[in-house]
């Protein structure tokens, strides 16, 4: 009996610190994963301490430079890099919020739906039977309903109430993104829990009397981890699309802070009279994309190497 | 197998059931009605009477159950406006730019998408792998409504400049319309499609039925076409054709940027008026589609891979 427990437990309690390991070295081994992960912590940095590097806060309105050029400051004036917009406000600060902005709606987003979906996925598989049958017919209903359309219905339907306002739209943006996206995990959990459910060492864990939901917690998701991650890593530029293209719809971020979707939609509507301002946050918007993409390659090459793409 | 294709396609009414019922409870719980409203405020005694003209003074099942009742005899009912419209009339008004637009975007993604995934598989770590992989790169890099803004920027001429770009930068008035809106829409597709064309024929090539082929010393041509092909457009149907439902409904953000008349407007419309009905009708039609749209991989999927059939009605 201990023996088999400590076999148990040598081999399969969790994936371990070598897993972990290898799956962290062929990250770094592969060239657009190093890129992304570069590219990813340098945005992230960004949202932390870039209000520390910004010259002037998001908020704040230089009334003296826009009287004195007679509209928004043009790029490379003093003290405004990237010039600023017609009310004064910096535009490089801003873009630097708009980086905070996407960045905690990614995380927070792909956490809500780690939260929702993750158990889902989990509860469905382990059980099976009727309570799978419901919980996955209630994904797959939520999962043929198009996503932009229930976004967008559910946040139009808060335009003007505290929630919405709460945060500055933040709050509904993490919930409607939140509230669309948990379906894709929930889906990828249970067929990671059916995947395993079956392997011997769960067998084991069984016939010695652990309870199912320590088998679930201990032994099946620690073994399911490397999907997941590669899901979140998918899930999080879909959350910054999602993020910009509310708030560039006016659906989302509120002013005064800075969503880079509503920096493109201010930029756009001055398309003609002050081109300039449209090019920080579209730039900005698109680096992290391709960050995010970057990213998620390495990582499905470093968790998943029988699908690499780089052989 | 057919009483797996016939239990796939029953399965579509409760999901159109549940999203509708969803989209109701949503609408009716939304602030403001549709006498009620950002820039309209009726009187509040008219108000009732047009609740009770237009049934809204019901309890809410009843009110639901009866739209339903009406969709099942192919009513989509009227629109909760003081002149009412038909909204499937409306529905059909505003139906072929958005579907026209849908189609033409995919069908750009796919001409452009498997050839760049293609080129970028055979020609594995080359400089064409390089280019293709970056371009297919630059769609992931820009979301619809900032690739639109961009080609509007370059290539497009706004009704007051008419001059400042070769093609109309709004509307959706003939052929030169068409362009800008339907590159836009495209952009992510296409590299989707491309991405995972890559992914398929590069888990292909190193195949042992491709190294046969090879050693058997078949042209690389002949390989590619019908040995390769053939087995890496499977994953790619899966990727495809959900694409095309995310395509007309991405469609919503598109013709907004270009203003064009589409469902999308209309559903934009629909929420902004409270239009209860509309909102119901446009709903229950774009789900219906991308419900039809998902029935269709699944039962494909069916007929390729037996092993899918018990699993589950829908996965």
């Amino acid at each position: 009996m201990t023996e088999i427990a400590a076999v148990g437990r040598g081999r399969h309690e969790h994936p371990g610190r070598g897993y972990w390991l290898a799956a962290g070295l062929r990250l770094l081994r592969s060239r657009s994963g190093v890129a992304g992960l570069l590219i990813i912590a340098g945005l992230v940095l960004l949202g932390l301490i870039g209000p520390l590097l910004a010259p002037w806060d998001y908020r704040v309105q230089d009334l003296q430079a826009v009287v004195a050029n007679k509209g928004p400051v043009p790029p490379l004036a003093p003290g405004h890099l990237f010039g600023t917009d017609e009310l004064g406000r910096d535009l490089f600060s801003r873009t630097i919020d708009g980086a905070q902005v996407s960045m905690t709606v990614a995380i927070i987003a792909q956490v809500v739906v780690l939260l929702v979906g993750v158990p889902i996925g989990a509860v469905a598989g382990w059980r099976g039977g009727r309570t799978e049958t419901l919980l996955m017919r209630f994904t797959d209903v939520m999962y043929a309903f198009p996503d932009l359309l229930f976004v967008i219905l559910v946040t139009s339907a808060f335009v003007g109430t505290d929630i919405f306002r709460w945060l500055n739209g933040l709050f509904i943006v993490f919930v409607a993104i939140g509230l669309s996206a948990w379906v894709t995990m929930a889906r990828l959990v249970r067929a990671q829990v059916l995947n395993i459910k079956h392997r011997e060492y769960v067998d084991a864990a069984r016939a010695m009397g652990v309870p199912g939901w320590k088998i679930v917690t201990r032994h099946i998701l620690p073994n399911a981890i490397g999907p997941v991650v590669v899901g979140v890593s998918v899930g999080l530029p879909g959350a910054i699309i999602l993020e910009s293209t509310l708030s560039f719809l006016g659906l989302g971020v509120q002013s005064p802070r800075a969503s880079w979707g509503s920096l493109i939609q201010y930029g756009a509507a001055h398309m003609t009279t002050w081109p300039w301002l449209v090019v920080p946050p579209m730039v900005a918007l698109a680096v992290s994309l391709v960050g995010f993409t970057l990213l998620g390659d390495g990582l499905r090459d470093a968790f998943d190497p029988k699908t690499s793409q780089e052989r | 197998m057919l009483s797996y294709a016939v239990r796939r396609i029953l399965w579509i009414i409760p999901v159109l059931l549940v999203a509708t019922m969803i989209t109701f409870l949503v609408m009716h719980n939304t602030p403001g009605s549709p006498w009620n409203r950002e820039g309209r405020q009726i009187p509040q005694s008219q108000q009732t009477a047009l609740n009770a003209k237009f049934g809204l003074d019901q309890p809410l099942p009843v009110q639901y159950l009866k739209w339903v009742g009406g969709l099942i005899t192919g009513d989509m009912g009227q629109t909760v406006t003081e002149r009412p419209y038909l909204v499937s009339r409306l529905i059909g008004n505003s139906l072929w730019p958005t579907v026209q637009l849908g189609l033409m975007a995919f069908t750009l993604a796919v001409v452009l998408g498997v050839p760049l995934g293609l080129i970028a598989a055979i020609r594995h770590k080359t400089l064409y792998d390089y280019a293709a992989t970056g371009v297919a790169m630059l769609g992931m890099a820009a979301p619809a409504f900032m690739f639109g803004t961009l080609l509007q920027l370059f290539l497009g001429a706004p009704e007051f400049r008419p001059d400042a770009g070769p093609f109309p930068s709004f509307g959706w008035d003939g052929p030169r319309a068409w362009i800008l809106p339907t590159i836009a829409l495209a952009g992510l597709p296409m590299a989707t499609i491309a991405r995972q064309t890559k992914a398929s024929m590069l888990d292909v090539i190193h195949a042992d039925y491709i190294r046969t082929a090879h050693s058997k010393g078949l042209e690389e041509e002949r390989i590619v076409r019908f040995h390769m092909l053939r087995n890496a457009l499977v994953p790619l149907l899966t990727v495809a054709v959900p694409l095309l439902g995310m395509v007309i409904t991405g469609s919503i953000v598109i013709e907004q940027v270009f203003r064009i008349p589409g469902l999308g407007n209309l559903y934009w419309s629909a929420i902004k008026y409270r239009d209860y009905t509309l909102v119901m009708g446009i709903t229950v039609f774009y789900a219906a589609l991308v419900a039809v749209l998902n029935a269709a991989v699944d039962i494909a999927y069916g007929f390729i891979d037996p092993r899918l059939r018990d699993h589950s009605v829908s996965a």
